[in-house]
């Protein structure tokens, strides 16, 4: 049997935060000044994320579920490689793209063709590889008129569609999608998760978290239930359904 | 293909020639997107790469040539000003840069994972186009007071390279420690306001006492705008060979320890800044 695409083992990542933050609105308040003037005053520790076990296998497409700040984002930032781990190892087999968030490095005063480009080489497309999608992540984004207006005159639709279209152009083996499948009007939510199944039907694992428990549903054949940082446990999108 | 991540694992993941080689495309998107981005919107454009060190070379003209007293070159003083002061362009510019590179793009630092390095490497390349421009404004100035230009100019290319590793050995430590501590970003342009006058950008090493020429030359910079000056002008601005050793030994030092932190930090970068 095939050895699974991604394992961690007893997988953590712990964050310094200052008590201040962290006990927020209570009688602390009144001498906060002090710890924000000298930062090495109180500081705490805080695990995001700690013992996680994950085997997700080759072709899989996992739902990531949680209530905001259990941990998924940052279990994101592990896999692909943005934050170090405070504990655990993790292995991967196969190459990793993320959406963390749409729109990696667009910068406002470039065109949409330039951003196109800019954008494509940060999420680890070759050139060439751009310049054959060119067309398609055009016409998926349908901003074809503006292209070459800077993309601060866009509105907030185009732009993330246009990010959104770049992205979903990627040739990888895993691909992590944080709340991205939320954007746009309806019609190109749709076309985003046909996007996203015809990837999955090409073979490429995908870990999903989203808010929208129906798109979850839809695209998704298992699940993973966060809180707090811990894994609360595995089965189908609808055994964690509230 | 397996990859192993751990938490013990240690720095200096860029020092594998082959993950920068890969990242190159990045780089040269960043350079792209800065000089694209530096003059959009403006009515002079590129020009401004020129005015502003010509009108910089006026002030000094004015300044130092007029009211100061300096000896007596046997050339007009803007031809001791203008080599000297296009490579402090392409430093000054390249290093107030650099102390806010790596948080100026730290939407890429936290959402994706590329070799950071190359932050820096892009910090430290800026604005070679317009030291090119400058130097070429320089030769048109030799021209038009008939000064004669030697082959030395063809040594210009290596006096870029070690300009270019000096901004790099300087934004290497001055962008890491602006990620933890935001004072940086507030000394720098101070720094470099003294350092444009305690650099021999205005004067020549020879108007330093000579007991302290020595010390004077641990400034990387002494070594190097007095190179440019000889590559323009010629022998008798021939730099002194001991004074160039210890240029050098100071940039190696400030470089390998830059590199030494900035690989030791760079693990945190995304956690902390």
């Amino acid at each position: 049997m095939e050895k699974p695409i991604i394992e961690t083992f007893g997988l953590g990542k712990k964050y310094r935060i200052s008590s201040s933050d962290v006990k927020n609105g209570t009688a602390e308040k009144s001498n906060s000044w002090i710890k924000s003037a000298f930062p090495f005053y109180g500081k705490e520790d805080s695990w995001a994320l700690r013992n996680i076990d994950l085997r997700i296998e080759k072709g899989d497409v996992v739902a990531i579920m949680g209530n905001n700040g259990s941990g998924k984002s940052t279990l994101f930032k592990l896999l692909s490689e943005v934050t170090d781990p405070s504990e655990g190892r993790f292995v991967l087999r196969g190459t990793i793209s993320s959406m963390l968030e749409v729109g990696v490095g667009f910068h406002l005063e470039l065109t949409g063709k330039e951003n196109i480009f800019l954008n494509g080489t940060l999420l680890g497309m070759k050139k060439a590889e751009i310049n054959k999608h060119f067309d398609e992540i055009v016409a998926f984004s349908g901003v074809e008129h503006y292209l070459n207006v800077p993309i601060k005159k866009y509105s907030s639709g185009m732009y993330v569609r246009l990010a959104f279209a770049v992205a979903s152009f990627l040739r990888t083996d895993i691909l992590l999608v944080d709340e991205v499948l939320s954007v746009g009007d309806k019609s190109f939510k749709e076309k985003s998760i046909a996007r996203m199944k015809e990837m999955a039907s090409e073979g490429t694992t995908i870990m999903i978290v989203s808010h929208d428990t129906s798109v979850l549903t839809d695209l998704c054949n298992r699940a993973v239930n966060f809180q707090n940082g811990r894994m609360m446990g595995e089965g189908q999108v609808k055994d964690f359904l509230l | 293909m397996e990859k192993w991540i751990n938490h013990t694992d240690t720095g200096f993941r860029f020092m594998k020639p082959p993950v920068l080689w890969k990242s190159r495309g990045i780089l040269l998107h960043l350079i792209r997107r800065d000089m694209l981005v530096t003059y959009k919107q403006t009515i002079l454009g590129v020009f401004w790469t020129v005015l502003k060190p010509l009108a910089m070379a006026m002030v000094i003209v004015f300044v130092f040539g007029r009211l100061g007293s300096f000896p007596d070159y046997g050339l007009p003083y803007i031809l001791i000003a203008l080599p000297a002061l296009s490579f402090w362009e392409f430093f000054s510019n390249s290093i107030n840069r650099g102390s806010i590179c790596l948080i100026d793009d730290r939407g890429l630092i936290t959402r994706i994972s590329f070799p950071r390095i190359i932050l820096p490497l892009n910090a430290s390349l800026r604005n070679t186009l317009g030291l090119i421009i400058n130097l070429a404004v320089t030769v048109g100035f030799m021209l038009y007071y008939e000064v004669s230009i030697t082959l030395n100019l063809l040594l210009l290319p290596v006096v870029y390279i070690f300009t270019f590793l000096l901004n790099f050995g300087i934004n290497l430590w001055l962008s890491t420690v602006n990620v933890f501590y935001r004072d940086v970003m507030t000394l720098v342009p101070f720094i470099l306001r003294a350092g444009l006058f305690i650099s021999p950008v205005a004067f020549t090493l020879q108007s330093v006492p000579p007991n302290l020429q020595k010390l004077y030359c641990l400034n990387p910079l002494v070594g190097l705008i007095e190179s440019a000056r000889f590559c323009f002008l010629g022998k008798e601005f021939l730099p002194d060979f001991q004074c160039l050793l210890i240029s050098g030994a100071s940039l190696l030092a400030l470089l390998l320890s830059g590199l030494y932190l900035f690989g030791k930090c760079e693990r945190k970068f995304a956690d902390v800044i």
